[in-house]
Formats: C-alpha cells, sequence, structure tokens
C-alpha cells in the first residue's frame, strides 16, 4: 500500500522506540533519497544516494552489484563520483572479460555475506580462521600481480584502493 | 446574472464540489479548490469576498497548535506517557487497554484527532507485539477514544474550533458543557468495550513481564526542550481558559504559544513549517468560500426555513433532529463540510426566531464528534488507524468495525440525547 506522510511518520516513531529501547541513540535527519539507474548497453548501473541540510551524504551502488561508495560532504562530490564510476563502466564494457568481471563481483559479495553468517552465526575454530587470512592475504597479492602486468586503461581518476 | 441563474450556478457547484468529497474519487483538498475557483469565476463572489468568507480564526488556531505539537511530539513526550501508562497496568491486557484509551482521549482534548493516533499507535503497536496479541481491539479503542477526547473541548477536534471561532463560544463554555458530557460517554464506552473485549485479550505471564522491561526514559530525546515546550503548552491552556476574561481570542493565544514555542526551541523552522497539515488547511479554507457562495445566494436561509417548518420553530425538536442528523451524516461522510454548512444554518435559525441557539451548537458539536465512531470513514482518524494496520497486516473490514463502534456510537448520541434534553431543554 502507498504509505502517506502520516504513516511514515507512524514507521518511523516505531523504528526509534524499539532502537532506543535497544540502547541506541537515533538521530533524524530529513532528506531525500535519489534513486538513479544508468543503461550501459545490456547492464543496467544503479546507485542510491542522500541529500540533506546536515551534510552527509551516502552513496551507494546498487547494481550491478552492491557496493557502499562512501560518505561525502556535498551533493558535487556524489556526482563526480557518479561520473567517474558510469565512465568506468562504459570503459570497462569494450572488455571481453566485462560479464566475467560482474559475475566475480557478484560471487565476491556473496561470499562476503557468507564469511559474515559463518562467523556470526559458528565459533570458527582459530585453524579454519587462519585458513581464510592466508587466502584473503593470496587473493590481495594476486590482486597486485593483475595490477602490475595489466595495461591502465582508466586515468581520469587515482584508484581508490590500488596504489 | 438573474438571481435565478445564480441560485442554479451556485448550487450546481457547490452540490458537485461535495458530491465528489463524499465519492473519495479526487482528493478533497483538490475538488474543494476546483469548487471554490468556481464560485470565484462565475463571480459569485470577488476575491475580496473570498478572502473575508475564510474564518482566520479556525484556520489560525488550527496552524498554531500543529506547530506546537510539531515541536512538543520530538521530545518524546508522547511516548513516555504512554509506556509509563502500560507499565502502571503491569502488563494486564486490559488496563493496557484502558490506560492507552485514557492517555488518547486527554491527548485528543488537547490536540486534534488524527496527530494523536498517529503519535499513540506506534506506542500501541509495539506493546501488541510484544504482548503477542492482536492490535485490532487496541486500534479500534484508540478511534474511538480520540474521538471522544475531541469531542471535550474546543481545541480536540476541528468541528469545535469551527463551531467556538463562529459560535462565539470559548475555550471554558466548551469545558463547562462538553467536558462532563465526555466523561460520561467514555464511562459508558468503555463498560461495553469491556463486555465485547475482556474475553479475548489474554496473555501469558512471561510476556507481561516483557512489558516492565520498557524504560520510558530513553523514549525522552530532549529534556531541556520538553521543559520549555511543556511550559509553553501549560500557558497556552492557561490563556484558553483566561481568553474570554482577558478578552483575547483562542486563535491568539494560541499563536503567542506558538510563537514563543519556536523562538525559544531550536527547532528547524523549515521543518516545523514543513509537518503543518497544509492539505488539511487549505482544505478549510476551500470550504469556506464555498460556503461562504451559498450563504451570500440565500441557500443557506432558504434551508433554515424550511427546517424551521418541518420543526415548527420547536427547540426541542430542532436541537434533537441536529444531533442525530450531524450522528448520522458524520458518520458516512465527512463531518467538516458537514459542520462547515450547519454553523450559518444554525445562525440564520438564530437570526429568524427568537429561539436560544446555544443548544443547537452542542448538537451540533456532539452530533458531527461522536458520530464520526459509528464508520470507517467516519473522521479522518478512523481513516488513518486503518491504513495503519493494513500497514501492519492486520486488514479492519468496514463491516467488522461497524458492527462494534456504531452501535457504541448510537449509545453516545442516547445519552447525548438525555444530556441535552435534562440540561438544556427542559
Amino acid at each position: 500500500m502507498k504509505l502517506t506522510q502520516g504513516l511514515v511518520n507512524v514507521e518511523q516513531d516505531m523504528h526509534c522506540l524499539l532502537l532506543r529501547q535497544m540502547g541506541a541513540k537515533v538521530e533524524i535527519i530529513r532528506g531525500v533519497v535519489c534513486y538513479v539507474k544508468f543503461h550501459i548497453g545490456d547492464t543496467v548501473v544503479k546507485y542510491a544516494y542522500n541529500i540533506n541540510k546536515k551534510g552527509r551524504y551516502f552513496l551507494q551502488r546498487r547494481a550491478p552489484y552492491p557496493l557502499s561508495v562512501g560518505t561525502f560532504e556535498s551533493e558535487e562530490d556524489i556526482i563526480g563520483i557518479i561520473k567517474h564510476d558510469i565512465a568506468q563502466f562504459e570503459n570497462a564494457r569494450n572488455s571481453k572479460m566485462f560479464n566475467k568481471f560482474i559475475q566475480t563481483s557478484q560471487d565476491i559479495n556473496i561470499l562476503l555475506k557468507q564469511f559474515d553468517d559463518l562467523y556470526l552465526y559458528y565459533n570458527i575454530p582459530l585453524t579454519q580462521f587462519e585458513k581464510f587470512e592466508k587466502i584473503v592475504g593470496q587473493l590481495q597479492n594476486l590482486i597486485t600481480e593483475t595490477k602490475d602486468m595489466s595495461e591502465r586503461v582508466y586515468f581520469d581518476k587515482e584508484p581508490d584502493s590500488l596504489k | 446574472m438573474s438571481h435565478q441563474v445564480q441560485l442554479i450556478t451556485v448550487s450546481t457547484i457547490f452540490i458537485m464540489t461535495y458530491g465528489i468529497i463524499i465519492s473519495e474519487k479526487i482528493n478533497r483538498t483538490k475538488i474543494a479548490f476546483i469548487g471554490a475557483i468556481a464560485m470565484i469565476l462565475f463571480k459569485v463572489l470577488n476575491l475580496d469576498e473570498a478572502f473575508l468568507a475564510i474564518d482566520l480564526h479556525t484556520i489560525s488556531l488550527l496552524i498554531a497548535m500543529m506547530i506546537i505539537v510539531n515541536i512538543l511530539k520530538t521530545t518524546g513526550l508522547f511516548q513516555y506517557v504512554a509506556i509509563k501508562a502500560a507499565k502502571l497496568a503491569k502488563g494486564d491486557p486490559w488496563k493496557i487497554l484502558i490506560m492507552l484509551s485514557v492517555v488518547t482521549a486527554i491527548a485528543s482534548g488537547l490536540l486534534d484527532n488524527v496527530t494523536t493516533v498517529l503519535l499513540i499507535a506506534p506506542v500501541t503497536l509495539v506493546l501488541t507485539d510484544t504482548l503477542k496479541i492482536n492490535p485490532i481491539p487496541y486500534m479500534i479503542a484508540l478511534i474511538i477514544s480520540s474521538n471522544i477526547g475531541g469531542t471535550a473541548t474546543l481545541i480536540g477536534d476541528p468541528p469545535n474550533i469551527m463551531i467556538g471561532a463562529e459560535a462565539g463560544l470559548g475555550f471554558m463554555d466548551f469545558i463547562k458543557n462538553m467536558t462532563p458530557i465526555a466523561i460520561v460517554i467514555f464511562a459508558v464506552t468503555f463498560f461495553l468495550m469491556k463486555l465485547i473485549y475482556k474475553k479475548q485479550l489474554h496473555v501469558k505471564d512471561e510476556l507481561k513481564a516483557k512489558i516492565s522491561q520498557f524504560d520510558e526514559q530513553k523514549t525522552l530525546t530532549d529534556k531541556p526542550l520538553l521543559i520549555k515546550s511543556l511550559i509553553v503548552l501549560g500557558l497556552t491552556i492557561l490563556g484558553f481558559i483566561l481568553h474570554q476574561y482577558i478578552g483575547l481570542e483562542t486563535s491568539s493565544v494560541a499563536l503567542t504559544g506558538a510563537a514563543v514555542l519556536m523562538l525559544i526551541s531550536k527547532s528547524d523552522v523549515e521543518e516545523v513549517l514543513q509537518e503543518i497539515e497544509w492539505p488539511t488547511i487549505f482544505f478549510f479554507a476551500f470550504l469556506f468560500i464555498l460556503v461562504g457562495s451559498i450563504e451570500k445566494v440565500g441557500i443557506i436561509e432558504s434551508i433554515a426555513k424550511q427546517l424551521l417548518n418541518i420543526t415548527k420553530g420547536d427547540l426541542v425538536y430542532t436541537t434533537l433532529l441536529i444531533l442525530w442528523v450531524s450522528a448520522i451524516v458524520s458518520a458516512f461522510l465527512d463531518n467538516i463540510p458537514f459542520v462547515a454548512t450547519m454553523i450559518p444554518l444554525i445562525q440564520s435559525i438564530g437570526v429568524l426566531t427568537a429561539m436560544n441557539i446555544t443548544p443547537l451548537w452542542w448538537a451540533l458539536a456532539l452530533g458531527a464528534c461522536l458520530g464520526g465512531n459509528g464508520t470507517l470513514v467516519g473522521a479522518s482518524a478512523n481513516v488513518v488507524v486503518a491504513g495503519i494496520l493494513e500497514k501492519h497486516k492486520y486488514k479492519i473490514g468496514f463491516a467488522q468495525y461497524m458492527k462494534v463502534a456504531f452501535p457504541l456510537m448510537l449509545i453516545s448520541i442516547a445519552v447525548s440525547t438525555v444530556y441535552l434534553y435534562v440540561f438544556y431543554l427542559r
């Protein structure tokens, strides 16, 4: 059913009541959420971000795979980030590996959720945990190794996580 | 335009506008806007007359109270009181229902009914979820208590605000004449609700204990603002009590309270003003223009004469007719346009006869406010509660609600009949 402003307020009040009873400090910041969609060939790239008066903007890429892009100080920063992201996707789309890249990114997201569940629902033995640490280290090395042997194709912005 | 053509034009616009408002096919504010503009385009009223037809006392009182409530509600006061009440009931489901209903009725006497149910419903749902109990009896009690509580005071329900402004009745007039009967009706209604619901409300002891784990202190988010708000609200109510003695309108008192609270609170002005229910405010303004139009061309006076022909100018008959017709109409239709039309009608009766029309105002207030309890569409608060329940997967049907509430409404009108007869008509 369509929510009227009154029903939105009821939902908000219920959430706040329950969260505060759990011990949370809840701050309500009124704002708007923008849902953005680009079609790049067959690929749909979606974002969600908020605009508010307190100057804290959260940007999330929702598709083709979810990624919390970060918190920014102005809406101009958000448009800049989306602009680069879209340019990078358009560039990456020319690669024969594009579909594999999307599939692997989605698999990594699923893997992350599985690891989260594994740790939070089970008491993992130290030996098993060390195996994960070793594999993550190997993956990080693989990323560095691959970066070093690959030709750079996007120069408008420096990578956020690769030096 | 000849008077005959003007009469036909005005009647057509008015009936079409009210018909579409009643059908709820188009948003009521949009259609009232079109109707009001049509009256100006057809030169029934010029723009100056249209603005003069708007009762600024009613409009400004509504806006001022919305400002005060919008600031006060951010402090968590209402959730605090509701949780405290539930804890005092020690988790007993029937006692919780009664306590929440008392809180709702008192809050409704000071705030408008929709605001009250929007503030109390979240706590009610959290409590019923905790008790793993069906929220429908609680939400029906919320509707009924908000409408009864709203009946009790000048500022409790929009029809009372309109009646007070137009009839020159003050806050204390409503306290003296409406609050006692509202208390009696509340007691009778909840005695009957106990017979209906008591057996359905059973909760395991371990769930009852969970209610005591709620910490009402955690709901208070801004204690300095709470203190400021309560002081301003207290002074505003004191102003309402004294307004007839100090020569100020209730709207002036409320506007003063709103202005002071805006100044001394650190609330964001934009947010507070955005939260005002502007569609409701504009709906009132357009209705006043529509009613002003039919009043100007003499339709109201003509209906008043017809009514007096039927009742033969008898005060008892006229009062009871207004009470029962208002109740039945308000059970099915929006009571605001109905009351907006009835006000000039009663004023015309006063002009045409030597009758003391004061009982007619009380009959209208009781009928229009209590009648709203009769069906799920009888009052805005009812529609809002039905929407909240639906959102939470508890659909309450029109017939399901009416089976409980319509007889209770009829009983409340019967009690009102006795009250009016004994104290005003004998």
